[in-house]
């Protein structure tokens, strides 16, 4: 687990977030190599078959079915593999464990209020046990809000008449960052 | 030498009047530029406003109503006044009939109408940007929007008019399309932009009435207060967003797709090369358009949808990446044994190639569900979206401005300022915004007034390219408009191409051909056929 934090994510405090850095880190390696091989052969070609002197009559080439059997069917299959990963770890994210803690959340304009099932309440700041699956039950006053800490790779929409539910595990102890990021007006933050 | 014709389609007739009641698609295709790349202009100052305000973790000269006013009409006017409407109206407009050798649009009247309803439109929106601003994001998403103080009712008007424009202009180009191709011109004969071109057409045809019932309601419930998507009322915000994102995906498609078909163009005519992949290029255009209706719920994985929901959204949303990548790849394959000539088309065209394969990668973090949830409504978001449509639509669309400017006006620019110009805005626009995918993923939410000092390095560095490619601008501002005066005469094939367009005179004349054109060879038979660029004659 990497609680420092890398060039492009932030440390992780959760159990989830290995799963999601590694896919993160997989499309970006793969993508990074896809990106490579077509700039690298436009910056290649364009240079090798640059223009001189009059125009010419050029080669015919349209076309080569190998190569475009090629070229759909393997990124098709990369695809694959990270729609069935985003969505095996979505599910991690979404099924709330049988003993989890529940903390009922309130969103509105512009903070947070959090109860706690021993009566107790906080605002705009939550405060859990670490190694405990927690259940955030929430709820907005009035407009959309979003509940989003990045170092747990968590977020989920609080909507005004209607519950949304979602669930992290801290694995350290520390402060960490809570964002809302459904856009609320002038106390967005 | 060169010469300007005696008379063409800029002089054959005279005086405001003659502009404002013309009927020639040329002439219509001016109008738009003009009245466009004026929203272009005030959508940029916005952004750089906005960007100035970031410089600094704190309130730097604006307050936060201010701020989100400036980036709802950034988003607004961008959207709805300027990257929907550029490609096809303005040089779908002035290319598309010539290119198939007609010698109009189907409907020449509807055509000038679509113009008027634009500028009505904007006229809506310029309303609301004068009485208050509107401060709910381009999205317009409830209970914010049917709740705050500001002028929204003028601007979902004014995008509702609008949507009229769009769907006159694809309906006219559908016709066109299908009845007016000159003897010969068999579907697969087409160029590809027009293939682009017809594709978008549908789109904007089948989805735009969708956005104009949604802002109606959105409109009505405000006015008298219908409670469809107010839960205070017993409605159903989400089905808002449903319901936007059904329209609003499609038209990140109707922005796109004429890009592409631009590309298609410029890099055969600047590599003289025959196109690889012709009929997978035009059936992945229709692929495009198709798929497009059916992903809008991959812009709600967060908003408490249905697992199974998000399930089938994140699998279609992978068909969509694929025609996508297949195009990339024909037209890197494209370049293949050509004879490149490294003109400031081209360079937009490579730039093209660099910028949208970051933009379409990114996009596949976003496709993955589990990392979707960290990265949405980040700045991640932000990156990846002006990747597609700037890095993208806009790039496309500048180029397409470059390789078409000699026919519209049949002058030359300065080529060496045009290269600057584009070196500027490339530079200047990967400073901005690949600087916004690290501090996203590094969890910036997108929309924030004040932000964690933190994320300072970051948005420091991208307020500095947002100036660079600013420079950028107003350097082809002052060339461009140079040219119209004392660029040299271009004659009538600048690039040495084989489409239609560059057989008659720069500019054309009125109604483009005196004979009926006849096919007899391919838009890209360059194997069998060479024009030479009538450049060289200066």
């Amino acid at each position: 687990m990497d609680t420092t934090g890398t060039f492009w994510m932030p440390p992780s405090h959760s159990t989830i977030a290995g799963d999601v850095d590694g896919l993160f880190y997989f499309i970006l390696y793969t993508s990074v190599i896809i990106f490579a091989l077509v700039v690298g052969l436009s910056a290649y070609f364009a240079f090798k078959y640059r223009r001189r002197g009059e125009a010419v009559k050029t080669d015919g080439l349209d076309h080569n079915v190998k190569l475009e059997i090629f070229w759909t069917v393997i990124p098709t299959i990369l695809v694959m593999i990270v729609f069935v990963w985003g969505f095996k770890t979505y599910m991690k994210i979404n099924v709330v464990p049988k003993d989890a803690y529940e903390i009922k959340v309130t969103g509105q304009k512009w903070f947070w209020s959090f109860d706690y099932p021993e009566g107790g309440n906080s605002i705009n700041e939550i405060v859990v046990p670490v190694d405990k699956p927690i259940k955030l039950l929430m709820d907005s006053k009035d407009v959309i809000h979003s509940f989003f800490v990045p170092d747990f790779r968590v977020k989920m929409d609080v909507l005004p008449n209607r519950y949304s539910i979602t669930w992290f595990e801290a694995t350290s102890v520390g402060e960490f960052n809570l964002f809302c990021t459904e856009f609320c007006g002038k106390g967005h933050s | 030498m060169n010469k300007i014709p005696d008379t063409h389609y800029l002089n054959c007739k005279k005086g405001i009047k003659s502009w404002l009641t013309t009927v020639d698609h040329k002439r219509i295709g001016i109008l738009y530029l003009f009245s466009i790349m004026f929203f272009f202009f005030v959508g940029g100052m916005f952004a750089v406003l906005l960007r100035l305000e970031l410089l600094t973790p704190n309130e730097l000269y604006i307050s936060s109503d201010t701020y989100n006013q400036f980036f709802t009409l950034h988003g607004a006017i961008m959207i709805f006044l300027f990257i929907i409407p550029a490609i096809p109206a303005i040089l779908g407009n002035f290319v598309l009939p010539i290119m198939i050798g007609a010698k109009d649009v189907a409907f020449p009247r509807l055509n000038l109408a679509s113009w008027y309803i634009y500028i009505v439109g904007a006229l809506f929106a310029v309303f609301s940007l004068v009485s208050g601003g509107v401060d709910t994001g381009w999205t317009f998403y409830t209970p914010y929007s049917t709740t705050t103080t500001t002028s929204v009712i003028s601007i979902t008007l004014g995008a509702f008019i609008l949507g009229f424009s769009s769907i006159f202009t694809g309906l006219n180009f559908i016709v066109t399309v299908h009845k007016l191709r000159s003897p010969g011109m068999t579907w697969f004969k087409m160029p590809l932009f027009v293939w682009g071109m017809y594709a978008t057409a549908l789109i904007q045809v089948l989805a735009t009435p969708v956005l104009g019932i949604t802002l109606a309601l959105l409109i009505m419930e405000r006015l008298i207060g219908i409670g469809i998507f107010d839960p205070a009322m017993g409605g159903d915000p989400v089905l808002f967003q449903h319901f936007f994102w059904f329209y609003s995906h499609p038209a990140v498609y109707i922005m796109i797709l004429p890009g592409m078909a631009i590309i298609s163009e410029m890099i055969t005519a600047h590599s003289h090369k025959k196109i690889f992949g012709y009929k997978a290029i035009a059936y992945s255009s229709l692929g495009i358009a198709f798929a497009s209706f059916i992903v809008w719920g991959h812009h709600m994985f967060t908003s408490g949808q249905s697992e199974l929901a998000a399930m089938i959204f994140s699998f279609l949303t992978f068909f969509v990446a694929i025609p996508s990548g297949i195009k990339v790849f024909n037209w890197v394959a494209t370049l293949y044994k050509g004879s490149i000539a490294f003109t400031t088309p081209m360079l937009y065209t490579l730039a093209f190639l660099f910028l949208f394969s970051i933009g379409g990668l990114t996009g596949i973090f976003l496709g993955a569900l589990s990392v979707d949830i960290h990265l949405h409504d980040t700045y991640f978001i932000v990156a990846h979206f002006h990747y597609v449509m700037v890095g993208g639509t806009v790039i496309a669309f500048l180029g397409g401005l470059h390789h078409w400017w000699p026919k519209m006006w049949g002058r030359m620019y300065n080529e060496t300022l045009a290269k600057i110009s584009c070196g500027l805005i490339f530079v200047g626009f990967n400073m901005t915004f690949f600087t916004q995918f690290i501090m996203g993923a590094n969890g910036m939410p997108r929309r924030y007034h004040l932000y964690d000092e933190m994320y300072r390095p970051f948005h420091a560095f991208s307020t500095y390219g947002s100036m660079v490619m600013a420079v950028g601008f107003f350097l082809m501002a002052y060339y461009l408009i140079r040219s119209l005066y004392n660029g040299k005469p271009a004659g009538n094939n600048p690039w040495g191409a084989l489409t239609y367009e560059w057989a008659v005179s720069s500019p054309p004349p009125e109604h483009n051909f005196d004979d009926i054109p006849i096919t007899d060879h391919g838009p890209y038979d360059y194997d069998k056929v060479v024009a030479k660029s009538t450049l060289t004659e200066n």
